[in-house]
């Protein structure tokens, strides 16, 4: 679901520079047929930074689905996308790797991080409830 | 059985993991991986921001150095047009005479 409408907010707001409408033609066509989403003016917050927090909390949600919510087992694949992300902001912000130091971005990552965290570490107890229950 | 499950789950894992990768790259702008929600800015007209960028005494010493040098146009042109007329008014004269 979240990386259904960071997907969406993609195709459909973003510039037509992005690398997945050269490697998928049609997603190109969907976005200039879209032009009429792109008339209404959306805060750069929720252009350009909300669909990369909805990618790592898609992300950690999906690592967590794998391993049946058990995310003492699996906090390492968990994190590493998260770190990946927030390191690769910080490393823009000393110029040592290409692009713009944004600290929307770097908030974003942060919060998508803990929000995941929060949901699985919920879900778990859920999970371990149920099971006792049944 | 218990390790065979957890060996699927490290495989589903990776794929997970080299899906979302992907999909970081397919994000990313063609040919350029500079964070786009940094706006850049494009200078259409670049004289304009130089102008902008003067203080108000550099200002009034470019405007007054671009009056001066149309000024100093104006009268060379005069001047050159003064010289042409002249020219012009003494060979009538020399062909009256030679006539």
């Amino acid at each position: 679901m979240a990386l259904s409408v960071g997907g969406m907010i993609y195709v459909f707001f973003r510039p037509e520079s992005i690398m997945m409408f050269k490697w998928f033609p049609f997603l190109y066509v969907v976005h200039k047929q879209a032009y009429v989403f792109r008339t209404v003016n959306l805060p750069d917050i929720l252009v350009y930074s909300i669909p990369d927090g909805l990618w790592l909390f898609s992300y950690i949600l999906m690592i967590g689905v794998i391993w049946n919510f058990n995310y003492h087992r699996c906090i390492f694949l968990i994190m590493l996308l998260p770190v990946y992300a927030i390191s690769h902001e910080l490393l823009q912000l000393y110029h040592l790797v290409p692009g713009y130091f944004d600290i929307l971005d770097f908030v974003v990552y942060i919060i998508a991080t803990l929000v995941g965290i929060s949901v699985l570490v919920m879900s778990n107890h859920f999970y371990k409830f149920k099971n006792q229950v049944l | 059985m218990k390790k065979k499950s957890v060996v699927i789950k490290l495989v589903l894992s990776a794929l997970c993991v080299v899906f979302f990768l992907f999909l970081a790259l397919a994000s990313g702008e063609g040919g350029n991986s500079s964070s786009p929600s940094t706006p850049t800015i494009i200078k259409e007209n670049p004289e304009q921001d130089y102008a902008s960028d003067m203080t108000e005494d550099e200002r009034e010493e470019e405007e007054e150095y671009e009056s001066s040098a149309s000024e100093d146009n104006d009268e060379s042109t005069i001047e050159e047009n003064d010289t042409v007329k002249a020219d012009i008014h003494s060979d009538n004269k020399e062909q009256k005479q030679d006539n």
